[in-house]
């Protein structure tokens, strides 16, 4: 009886409990809200567990509610889904997939690249999965590609959204770190502690991510030399398909150059420290929104043309002469350039009303406009996410009033090996729950659960944990557990889209290889952390 | 609990202009989401036309007489009102990209930043996610474990979701709301404003929100429920559905 009423059984109970009542499959925020909710009540009921634990749920919600970092989450996704519907994306696919295909292995190179820049615009798996498996693999299949490996290289670089930033991933992850860092340094004394922010992890992933995309490459051309027959080059005259060359390169740099400079202004204003997550995804969401105003109605585009000018030349003046409004004195010349600025905004907004209009006038093959489409797609992401948020927060607080962080933090300390061990079963637990977790989930589980006791830790004697690198970790290894048959989630989006004629476990093959790519990736991180430290040092100084 | 208009009226006319004509179209698509839109549709129209409308894409729905009739007219309610909001919130999406748009070019050309401005997109996220959650309910936007799920049989999932609503989100909606209660009628009883001096003095209406969520999610849920028991009870009525096709 002793043992049924300690803290550690308890907590196994719950976890116990709340994972197998997960996979009933009634949808995930309820039941770890309503599991944890009724475990608490009938272990109050045995005197057990003090119900004003739960009481601090609404309060937890509001902070949900008015968190300046999580509003970035709606913004990424309003720009992703954004480009995603207007077949952004696509066209991208297609003129990359020309670009290399006359190399052997091209194919798969451009599935690589063109994942890498979705994810770095997006970061949503499932969207990039599907178009990729819809546009790339029959491709692919009919150029003679092996299967297996058409299907791992586009499983794989699917899941780039969530390494490379920005990634909603990084956002939520960097959230919850940045509690657990703050919990940590307030238990070791620290009452004063550097806040770690979202752009450090954005900073931090950049590199790794990259590193990743290159190590798919590498694999892809060590199978193109070792196995030709399993990635043949197109004949280039096939691709063109009687154009000239320079009208195909030119084709092809016009329809690339709104992406990238949207990649890079998003991806650079963070970077460089000039905006936060939040305000450049709004940047990206309204440039995406003009984007694909200007494709679904090319012939309105000038008015759209004329916005992203008027933009550019706002911020040009604004870097040559001081524009602050609220002085008393202003010399001629920056009257002038006031007025002219505010000309160039009254340009802009008329290029994005265009924008609107003509995203509003576009329908879709049923005849609905695509633009409330568009929202209704970023509520329903947006509301899922939090949610599930909502429902993990009453988890932790139940889990909380059952002393289970005493608990974790008491096991965590008393294993043998320290700090190493700790991270490979942190690791490994991460790794297993994601066989049949989502993401989301394990984020919101396990972070504010074991990250204050880890950033707490050593990695050697004398040399703090760095939340950088843990995040960074906890997201390649997140990755992976996409790609875990049988249940990675974006083995089963693949699925869904892929021709019934390849087979599931080709799928399988072909994610394997890509799997140990990202295992042999963490073990990379851990021997050279500064992969991930050393950019975000680099830029925002110590 | 006496709502001070008028100081409510007085505190928006201090607001930038921007801003105000932000809080006008809330407030008027709030009104318009919740009241009129129902109403009008009561008025306009049978129960039964609205399920047909409402429901073209669930091809058993079919109107039948009898309890089970107006449980599914009960369901269709609230479902329908589920639907209307969430369509409406949607739009918040667009408003608080611009918002922030327009926030991030004033401060960077014009070094001109606005507090309230600033708050009004926190606003617009929370109402996004809170007001949607029971739309997303509905459109079954709510991410389920589906290994095992997805290859069951009809009535297995109506017996999961008829449980899971009961013993789950019902109660974890009671619960939600009794406790967030008290938090909201303190908010209430001081008007709480912002923390900052010159923010937006209505904490206590976004507090409300949580209550709002709460009533949301229980409508979905019981009609989840009422949908999960005509799906378990079909095979004993299917002779009147066949006639009613």
């Amino acid at each position: 009886m002793e043992f049924l009423t300690s803290p550690e059984f308890l907590c196994a109970a719950l976890f116990v409990s709340v994972i197998i009542l997960l996979l009933f499959g009634f949808p995930v925020a309820f039941s770890l809200a309503g599991s944890s909710m009724l475990f608490a009540f009938i272990a109050a009921g045995f005197g057990l567990f003090d119900v004003s634990f739960i009481s601090a749920l609404p309060q937890r919600i509001f902070s949900i509610m008015r968190n300046e970092v999580l509003v970035a989450v709606p913004l990424f996704v309003f720009m992703g889904v954004t480009l995603e519907r207007s077949k952004i994306a696509e066209e991208l696919l297609d003129n990359m997939g020309k670009l290399f295909g006359s190399i052997r292995g091209g194919l798969g190179y451009s599935v690589c690249i063109v994942g890498a820049l979705l994810a770095a615009s997006t970061g949503i798996v499932g969207a990039t999965v599907v178009t990729m498996g819809l546009l790339s693999l029959p491709t692919m299949i009919r150029r003679g590609y092996s299967p297996s490996l058409a299907c791992g290289s586009i499983c794989a670089s699917g899941t780039l959204g969530q390494v490379i930033p920005p990634s909603i991933v990084l956002v939520l992850l960097g959230d919850q770190l940045s509690t657990a860092f703050q919990q940590a340094q307030f238990s070791l004394g620290n009452f004063s502690p550097d806040a770690l922010s979202v752009n450090d992890l954005f900073a931090g992933a950049l590199i790794p991510g990259l590193v990743l995309v290159g190590m798919y490459i590498i694999y892809q051309i060590i199978i193109a030399i070792v196995r030709p027959d399993a990635s043949p080059a197109i004949p280039p005259d096939e691709i063109r398909q009687g154009e000239s060359k320079r009208a195909f390169v030119w084709k092809l740099v016009a329809t690339l150059f709104a992406p990238l400079v949207l990649i890079v202004a998003v991806l650079g204003s963070i970077l460089a420290g000039l905006a936060s997550p939040t305000e450049s995804a709004a940047m990206g969401g309204t440039g995406a929104l003009m984007m694909a105003g200007y494709r679904v109605a090319p012939e309105k585009g000038r008015l759209i043309v004329v916005g992203v000018v008027c933009l550019v030349i706002m911020l040009a003046i604004t870097s040559l002469f001081d524009l602050r409004l609220q002085r008393d004195e202003l010399t001629t010349v920056e009257w002038a350039a006031v007025f002219v600025a505010l000309v160039c905004a009254i340009g802009l907004v008329i290029g994005i009303h265009t924008a609107i209009l003509s995203v509003y006038a576009k329908l879709d093959e049923n005849g609905n406009s695509i633009l409330p489409q568009i929202m209704r797609q970023t509520l329903l992401v947006s509301s899922m996410v939090f949610v599930i948020l909502i429902g993990a927060s009453m988890f932790s607080l139940v889990f909380r009033g059952l002393r289970g962080d005493e608990v974790v933090e008491s096991v965590l300390h008393n294993l043998p090996g320290g700090t190493l061990t700790v991270l490979l079963l942190i690791m490994l637990v991460m790794f297993l729950l994601g066989f049949i977790l989502d993401f989301l989930e394990i984020i919101f589980i396990v972070v504010p659960i074991v990250g204050p006791v880890v950033l707490q830790m050593e990695v050697a004697p004398g040399i703090p944990m760095n939340p950088v690198w843990l995040g960074v970790m906890m997201a390649v290894n997140l990755q992976t557990s996409f790609l875990t048959p049988p249940f990675g989630f974006s083995l089963f989006y693949l699925r869904g889209v892929a021709p019934p004629s390849i087979r599931t476990i080709e799928i399988y093959k072909g994610v394997a290889p890509f799997v140990l790519i990202q295992l042999m990736m963490l073990v990379v991180l851990w021997f050279f952390p500064s992969l991930a430290t050393w950019l975000p040092h680099a830029i925002y100084g110590p | 609990m006496n709502v001070d208009f008028i100081g409510l009226w007085h505190s928006l006319e201090r607001l930038p202009f921007l801003f105000s004509i932000t809080v006008y179209v809330l407030v008027l698509l709030t009104v318009v989401a919740f009241f009129v839109i129902p109403v009008f549709l009561l008025l306009r129209y049978e129960p039964r036309d609205i399920i047909k409308n409402f429901h073209a894409d669930h091809a058993s729905t079919v109107w039948q007489p009898g309890w089970r009739g107006q449980l599914q007219t009960l369901a269709s309610w609230l479902t329908l009102f589920n639907t209307v909001t969430g369509k409406f919130a949607a739009w918040l999406v667009l408003f608080m990209t611009l918002m922030q748009f327009v926030v991030v070019i004033m401060r960077y050309v014009f070094a001109y930043g606005s507090i309230q401005m600033q708050e009004s997109i926190w606003y617009m996220h929370g109402l996004l996610f809170m007001l949607g959650a029971g739309y997303t309910l509905a459109k079954e936007g709510h991410v389920r474990l589906d290994v095992f799920y997805r290859e069951a049989a009809e009535r297995t999932k109506a017996k999961i979701n008829l449980v899971g609503s009961v013993i789950f989100l019902l109660p974890f909606c009671i619960v939600n709301f009794d406790f967030a209660w008290s938090l909201v009628m303190n908010s209430w009883a001081v008007r709480e404003g912002s923390t900052e001096t010159v923010g937006l003095p209505y904490i206590y209406l976004f507090k409300t929100v949580i209550l709002v969520f709460s009533v949301l999610l229980a409508m979905e849920g019981v009609s989840l429920a009422i949908k999960s028991i005509l799906e378990l009870t079909k095979n004993a009525n299917s002779n009147i559905e066949a006639k009613s096709v």
